[in-house]
């Protein structure tokens, strides 16, 4: 089965955060997206945008969402790649800086970790804007698209 | 700082002409009093970057844009995008190297 999962107050820094998503050995620049980011050089734009509404040292600066496909997964990185982008968008409560990172190499279990600027591009902080259930449901919509195993809701 | 535990008052007098201008800036900044009384005590000075807000804004939506040619490259989309966010990096080290 597929996995949603919020992860709260992950003590990394976002630059300890951003070398964890970019390992070699987990993914590659094929695995690595930005959403209004530049994937490359997300933490640098993620630090600006926090800088200019004077969110420099939030003691939490990021949002971390996991999702996980079902284990044994066969696609190709572009095709993870754009499946894992539009859940990206689904997991997006407004305008605000997402990086993704598919960790598929040297596993069974492909993910994407997502991380989302607590601070949105208008200023505003992050809230949760719907359940953790509606998600689910709306990234299970993506997941039928292409036939594959759906999240188990409770 | 902020990431000590915050379980210590202040509590403070002011005029009412000082509380204003305190209010004011910190509306004027979008802080709130005490977000912006923490940030200048760290701070020393609130340095404010000219358009940053809608620089902020159209990076986002440049990178959005940018998204949509990641399957046609044209032209070295990356290359692009590093010289945005190398700029933002320079603005963002003189405005620290103002405080």
């Amino acid at each position: 089965m597929s996995i949603l999962k919020f992860v709260d107050r992950t003590p990394k820094t976002i630059s300890q955060m951003y070398t964890y998503l970019t390992d070699p050995e987990k993914t590659d620049i094929g695995g690595i997206f930005g959403i209004g980011i530049n994937p490359r050089m997300a933490v640098e734009e993620i630090n600006f945008a926090q800088l200019v509404y004077y969110r420099d040292k939030l003691e939490h600066p990021y949002i971390q969402i996991i999702f996980s496909f079902d284990k044994n997964l066969f696609l190709s990185l572009a095709t993870l790649r754009k499946i894992c982008m539009e859940i990206g968008y689904v997991l997006m409560p407004d305008e605000r800086q997402v990086l993704g990172a598919i960790h598929y190499k040297e596993t069974n279990h492909i993910h994407c970790h997502y991380i989302l600027n607590y601070v949105g591009i208008q200023g505003n902080l992050y809230r949760q804007k719907y359940s953790v259930k509606y998600y689910k449901e709306r990234v299970n919509e993506i997941l039928a698209s292409y036939k594959l195993t759906e999240i188990i809701i409770n | 700082m902020q990431n000590e535990k915050k379980n210590k008052r202040i509590d403070l007098r002011v005029s009412e002409k000082q509380k204003t201008k305190i209010e004011k800036d910190a509306e004027h900044f979008g802080m709130k009093v005490s977000e912006y009384l923490l940030y200048l005590a760290e701070h020393k000075q609130v340095v404010v970057i000219s358009a940053g807000k809608e620089l902020v804004e159209a990076v986002y939506l440049l990178n959005q844009k940018l998204n949509q040619y990641d399957n046609y490259p044209i032209f070295p989309l990356q290359d692009a995008r590093d010289i945005i966010s190398n700029s933002l990096t320079g603005i963002a080290k003189k405005m620290k190297g103002r405080e």
